[in-house]
């Protein structure tokens, strides 16, 4: 069989729903394609870490605090487990980190926003998250065995997130006028990069991610299944999203709203976003201040000793 | 219970509370920015237990006097726990981007360890104590520290091993855990001081041990570390008990503390002081 | 002769589960005796075969489940929510109040 055929074949497979697992062959772009996918979703793991990190010491109560830490520990948890898929891909973890941290890979654009108020830890919780759970969930059927095993341990994990984040925010709603306020000025704020989230609208038959069957919904699909579910949320709470035209067409079955600039997407998620540079540089120095104790792990082994 | 005895019971109970509520904070603010992924799940949880158990001791004051302590709603210096759990040595976000550097990695592992070697003879003394609810809550706890000193022991050997032989290792992780355990000394040592009427709670059992009980078997578990690994050891041995070489640090059973308490109590509180009746 | 665990992968994509263990002079011929035992009716898609003794176990209760309360970790903690959402769901019937 000539290289393309084999190419060819491997991609009916994963077409018709085959799952590929670690020591199977793999064409190198699907490889590519692949690692950088995963690496891009490890990586926003990790950095989305830090926006709820602002509120880890401020929780308003012993229980809140004990939830955001276990839900923000869940988010490292993944970037662990995804490092490890991207890891077994070829790509070492001191690597990937020194990428993320020198702006050479990219993370996911809601994690490049300041953080305000503690009404920012609820609507991450709830509606980042819920965006999130919703690409993750399209991804339990992706061709990468080990990838689809391990959202599998994730949406799980998302459920406890996207509930809790729910509570703080229904608390706040159904609390005095400044904590209303607070938490619609929130909504208002993280609106935009919500409705990025999913990325531009894509024609299916020119995403790769998608012939490949990396990830397995397009962008304007996912969208649509957030709006769907979260506006009615949203309103029934005595609250507002910030885009006038945002209406579900009963006969298309299908919600209008104002298009982002795209183009501001992409320079969001290439380091200009309003709170990028902040973000990488805390990352770049806890990274950085950590480097000796990574070097007493790998330099030696106990066991030798 | 005698109104002397309780209100002694009361002012120890909540230096229990404090010192774990203060502990567990300053662990978990390295979730999502320690050294390693793996690390950092594993000392969050750590830091989570710790907030979990000062729950339990608030929940037990609320069975001892009948009035809920809100740890929220305390001026700082009424605050009772040692200072060393209060000491940053997290690195610190800024919005603006001046991020504060001076991450201690070494003094978070030190700090938590010396504090878990205390607190597991505090809890072994407090099996015995004549107030039942307290000693049924530390049996669950002793198990749950279990965890903790496995993994403080394991980051210790790691850290600790000497340079010989070690051709990659330049000695630097030994280096900053000696220095770590210099700076903890005199706060480490803090944690010994006696809460006021100590006496009364030991004779009336409450408190099976006092604080100097404790400070000797902390030091007799700590001395054959420090042997091993040849490390400085904050005391020496005369007519067969410990005498301390390193001048302690007190003030935090009276509720005296130290900037980076102020500073954590004022994060601490922020939200809750936006609206102190609200339900958050 | 050393013991070797045997993991079976039955559906593409699945998850390995323990399905047990064969008695072999060596790796080669363990692999022989799991696919022997464990896939002659065609039920595995991968194998993976283990030497015992690099297998840990870890069964301390204290580790894996220990005594504290760590309920707040579940989503099930937050069940009040269904309430404050009807709650909210009748205020606001008819839209924001001003």
């Amino acid at each position: 069989m000539s290289d393309d055929d084999r190419v060819e074949e491997f991609k009916q497979y994963v077409r018709g729903g085959g799952t590929i697992e670690p020591t199977d062959w793999m064409p190198d772009e699907y490889r590519q394609r692949l690692l950088r996918f995963v690496e891009m979703h490890a990586n926003s793991e990790i950095m989305g870490a830090l926006p709820e990190r602002d509120w880890i010491l401020r929780a308003p109560s012993l229980k809140r605090k004990l939830v955001l830490t276990a839900k923000i520990q869940d988010e490292v948890g993944h970037a662990q487990l995804l490092y490890r898929i991207a890891e077994d891909l070829g790509k070492p973890r001191e690597q990937m980190f020194d990428d993320l941290v020198n702006g050479r890979t990219k993370f996911h654009n809601v994690f490049h926003y300041p953080t305000k108020t503690w009404a920012d830890a609820g609507v991450i919780g709830w509606l980042v998250d819920a965006a999130a759970i919703l690409s993750q969930s399209a991804l339990l059927r992706t061709s990468y065995g080990p990838y689809a095993r391990t959202m599998k341990r994730v949406c799980w994990e998302e459920a406890f997130h996207l509930k809790q984040g729910e509570d703080i925010c229904l608390t706040l709603a159904g609390g005095s006028e400044l904590q209303r306020s607070m938490l619609q000025e929130a909504i208002n704020r993280w609106w935009e990069p919500l409705m990025m989230f999913h990325g531009p609208p894509t024609p299916p038959e020119t995403d790769a991610d998608l012939a490949w069957r990396i990830k397995t919904k397009p962008n304007d699909e996912l969208r649509q299944e957030f709006l769907d579910r979260y506006v009615p949320q949203i309103r029934e709470m005595g609250l507002t999203v910030p885009d006038p035209i945002v209406q579900k067409d009963p006969a298309a079955g299908r919600w209008a709203y104002s298009e982002p600039d795209w183009s501001k997407l992409y320079a969001v998620v290439s380091g200009s976003g309003p709170a990028s540079a902040q973000r990488l540089g805390f990352r770049r120095l806890s990274y950085e201040e950590g480097a000796w104790v990574r070097n007493a792990l790998t330099g030696r082994s106990l066991a030798a000793a | 219970m005698k109104r002397e005895v309780q209100d002694a019971f009361h002012r120890y109970l909540l230096s229990l509370a404090d010192d774990e509520l203060v502990a567990g904070y300053r662990a978990t603010e390295w979730t999502g920015i320690a050294p390693t992924l793996e690390e950092d799940v594993a000392f969050s949880s750590i830091g989570q237990d710790e907030v979990g158990h000062a729950r339990a001791y608030y929940a037990l004051l609320h069975e001892l006097t009948g009035t809920m302590v809100d740890y929220r709603a305390r001026q700082p210096d009424e605050y009772l726990h040692a200072q060393l759990v209060e000491l940053a040595c997290a690195p610190r976000y800024h919005a603006d981007g001046n991020h504060a550097a001076g991450g201690d990695w070494a003094f978070a592992l030190v700090r938590q360890y010396l504090y878990d070697l205390f607190d597991a003879e505090r809890l072994q003394a407090l099996r015995g104590s004549a107030w039942e609810p307290l000693a049924q809550q530390v049996e669950k706890m002793q198990r749950e520290e279990k965890y903790h000193l496995h993994h403080g022991q394991l980051w210790f050997d790691r850290l600790a091993l000497p340079d010989e032989g070690l051709a990659e290792d330049k000695g630097e992780s030994r280096g900053r855990l000696r220095r770590a355990l210099e700076r903890a000394w005199p706060d480490a040592l803090g944690l010994f001081e006696p809460v006021a009427n100590e006496a009364l709670l030991v004779r009336e059992r409450l408190v099976p041990a006092t604080a100097q009980d404790l400070l000797q078997r902390w030091l007799d578990r700590l001395h054959p570390l420090s042997e091993r690994y040849r490390l400085p050891f904050p005391a020496e041995r005369v007519d067969g008990s410990w005498n301390v070489t390193v001048e302690p640090r007190r003030g935090g059973r009276q509720g005296r503390h130290t900037a980076d308490w102020t500073q954590l109590w004022d994060d601490m509180t922020s939200v809750y002081r936006l609206d102190p009746t609200a339900t958050w | 002769m050393r013991v070797y665990e045997v993991f079976c992968q039955e559906a593409p994509g699945g998850q390995h589960i323990h399905a047990g263990n064969v008695l072999a002079p060596d790796i080669e011929l363990a692999c022989q005796y799991a696919r022997n035992s464990f896939a002659r009716r065609g039920e595995a898609r991968r194998l993976w075969v283990v030497p015992r003794d690099a297998i840990r176990e870890v069964a301390d209760p204290d580790l894996l489940d220990p005594p504290g309360d760590h309920r707040y970790r579940m989503g099930r903690y937050f069940r009040a929510a269904v309430e404050k959402r009807k709650r909210l769901r009748a205020k606001y019937a008819k839209g924001p109040v001003a």
